[in-house]
């Protein structure tokens, strides 16, 4: 086990420098490099003070080193669209919204697709199943920002039963959120936190659109995932013989058939943590939802090219490390995977 | 003389290509069977002829022409600004945001702009990038993925390093950073996209290629002192295609898909009529009421036509990508 942690803790550096590698060409494709650090109101001399100590005047490769130690050192530039504070400030401002919209997310796909998998496996060729595939080919082929405005569209617009858009709604807060205190940056757990109820209840009702969005196609890919391996298991040996002895076919699916189901789906769930992020980009900027998604098209639409790298090198460095986490759970969970 | 050696020479070629015409029969004769993809086909044989029809479908009509200023020297046949592949959509004359009518069937955008118009025009954009992002990819993937794995050692190596690096961050957001540093049209969407799109075919043909550069057919060819290349394009490449084909249908909708949420989130040109950009011109009106001939509307046309096309294009190829999956896997073939 130990072996095999490290040799995947190896493998991991390569991936890193070229991801490091890949986002330092960025910022000298695009322009001046100095540019990421200058605003408007400077003067000529200051900005040359900034080439300077940026390195500019010397060669490529003196220049990646220079620049990766000021990542090392947290030094990711200055963001314009949230007043000029350091990227790595902005990035710790807005990760927690995104990561709570997409913990919920993941929460309701996994719970959605394993239950629709399950479904569809064990009424195989009927209407249920007919019905969960298609369902699944929809979530698939439809885009999420036309899944994001249709449900805008019908529970918003139309019925008028849940907000559209931002985390919680401004006038209640005023209101009921007197002595608020901001723990975590997730908007329901600083609510349970506060003690406010209101303000919980509230939140619910706002990420429950967002979420339902991001989980969509999160739920087709599952759904389809599930069900191919829950057939797959249900031709072996051992649920044959669970059958042969009698158990309720409850118990045969539920116990025995779906926890072997179970083992791809879970890798399958820890890889499209990454995926949620790319999709969030999108859905956050539907709901107006204050997450790094939103900030990072915000940054696209104002030109600032150092908060969309900062946003590039934190999402793919995130991603790494949790396909690592995952790796090694994986290995954990499953007896059968070979270390090595 | 030398005619007769070339029929000799196409006879040969007839004769080998026997076994593969039937296979493909076959292979029609089976697809035939499989209703989903029966219909993804003509999902997108539907998206395909709108595209081929389009100046019959939606002719340019002089009289609507107010072309956008930054448009100039509109061609009658198909507006396209200067150096640019796209055909644009016409603002419209008056600035009104109006409903379905006879004139306006799918009702017009939030400065008057004709929606059918944009949507019919809109098929060929996505053909069109489809077709360039995922061809180049795959020829590149293709190239690339046989040659590290049939070569292998440094080469190989190299590769895999590389495409570990562009695997490990999201398509969307990689093609995001990259567009970010370039303009926004819809040519470095397409750039973007195949430089995040390459990855992905290389691994798949170099699994490929390994596993059938131990075949006992590619060991005779080098027996018979064939050298590298021959192998690679006559004997590998055929035979690893299968996968190749799934991947790449189920890819023309993906990268459609990808294409139209980054020209969502703003890096598409204004005016190109290119469904991913009407869509967000027209989720803008989403909370919003027009009053429009005595009624109050909430203008859903705007998104909902272009969106429903989108998703009939990448809904077509999702079909017959399951299907040619089911086909060509031989384990669930015969």
């Amino acid at each position: 086990m130990r072996t095999y942690i490290v040799r995947r803790l190896l493998l991991l550096i390569p991936v890193l420098i070229g991801i490091s590698i890949f986002v330092f060409c960025l910022t000298r494709i695009g322009g001046d490099p100095a540019a990421l650090y200058a605003n408007p109101h400077m003067t000529d001399e200051q900005r040359d003070i900034i080439r300077e100590s940026m390195h500019l005047d010397d060669d490529i490769l003196t220049q990646y080193f220079y620049w990766l130690s000021a990542i090392f050192r947290g030094d990711w530039g200055t963001d314009p669209t949230n007043g000029d504070v350091p990227v790595t400030q902005s990035i710790m401002e807005f990760f927690p919204a995104t990561l709570e919209l997409t913990i919920v997310s993941v929460f309701i796909a996994v719970i959605l697709g394993i239950y629709l998998g399950t479904l569809s496996s064990s009424h195989k060729d009927r209407a249920v199943d007919h019905t969960t595939r298609i369902m699944a080919l929809v979530g698939v082929s439809l885009p999420i920002f036309v899944m994001a405005l249709v449900l805008q569209y019908v529970f918003y617009s139309y019925l008028g039963w849940l907000p559209a858009v931002y985390q919680y709604d401004v006038v209640l807060f005023s209101r009921y959120a007197a002595g608020w205190n901001t723990y975590t940056g997730m908007f329901l757990v600083d609510s349970l936190l506060n003690g406010n109820l209101v303000m919980f209840i509230d939140g619910v009702k706002h990420i429950i659109l967002p979420s339902l969005t991001l989980a969509f196609s999160l739920v087709a890919v599952i759904t389809r995932l599930m069900r191919s391996s829950m057939l797959e298991v249900m031709d072996l040996d051992y649920i044959k013989a669970a059958r042969s002895k009698g158990l309720p076919e409850r118990q045969v699916i539920g116990r025995h058939a779906r926890r072997n189901a179970l083992i791809p789906t879970a890798t399958v769930v820890g890889m499209s943590f990454g995926t949620l992020l790319g999709g969030a980009v999108i859905t956050e900027t539907i709901f107006a939802w204050p997450g790094l998604g939103r900030w990072s098209t915000q940054a696209i639409v104002q030109l600032a090219t150092a908060p969309i790298m900062g946003f590039v090198l934190f999402t793919a460095v995130l991603i790494v490390l949790s396909s690592l986490v995952v790796d090694i759970l994986y290995a954990y969970l499953d007896p059968r995977v070979k270390l090595g | 003389m030398a005619s007769a050696t070339g029929g000799g020479r196409w006879e040969r070629v007839r004769k080998g290509m026997r076994p593969r015409i039937r296979e493909v029969r076959r292979s029609m004769f089976l697809l035939r069977r499989s209703p989903l993809a029966i219909v993804g086909m003509v999902l997108i044989l539907f998206v395909v002829i709108i595209a081929v029809l389009a100046p019959v479908l939606a002719p340019p009509l002089p009289e609507r022409l107010q072309p956008d200023p930054s448009i100039n020297r509109m061609d009658l046949q198909s507006p396209k600004p200067p150096g640019s592949n796209y055909t644009f959509q016409y603002l419209g004359t008056d600035g009104q945001l109006r409903s379905a009518t006879i004139s306006y069937p799918f009702g017009t955008g939030e400065s008057g702009e004709d929606i059918y118009y944009g949507v019919i025009w809109g098929a060929r954009t996505s053909l069109m990038i489809a077709i360039t992002i995922v061809g180049i990819a795959a020829l590149i993937g293709l190239i690339l993925g046989s040659i590290a794995g049939y070569y292998g050692g440094v080469i190989d190596e190299a590769l895999m390093r590389v495409t570990d690096v562009f695997l490990s961050i999201p398509s969307i957001i990689l093609a995001l950073a990259i567009v970010a540093v370039l303009t926004r049209s819809l040519d470095n969407i397409v750039l973007a996209m195949i430089v995040a799109w390459w990855p992905a075919y290389a691994r798949l043909v170099r699994g490929q290629v390994l596993s059938i550069k131990e075949s006992a057919y590619v060991e005779s060819a080098r027996a018979i002192g064939a050298r590298g290349w021959r192998i690679i394009f006559r004997h590998i490449m055929p035979n690893s295609i299968s996968p190749m084909l799934v991947a790449v249908t189920m890819d023309m909708g993906m990268v459609v898909l990808a294409a139209a949420g980054l020209s969502f989130i703003g890096f598409s040109q204004p005016g190109v009529c290119e469904w991913g950009r009407m869509i967000s011109a027209g989720s803008e009106l989403i909370f919003s009421q027009v009053l429009y001939e005595g009624q109050v509307y909430n203008p859903y046309w705007a998104w909902v036509f272009p969106g429903a096309f989108i998703f009939t294009f990448v809904m077509g190829f999702n079909l017959l990508g399951d299907g040619l999956r089911d086909l060509l896997d031989p384990r669930t073939r015969r």
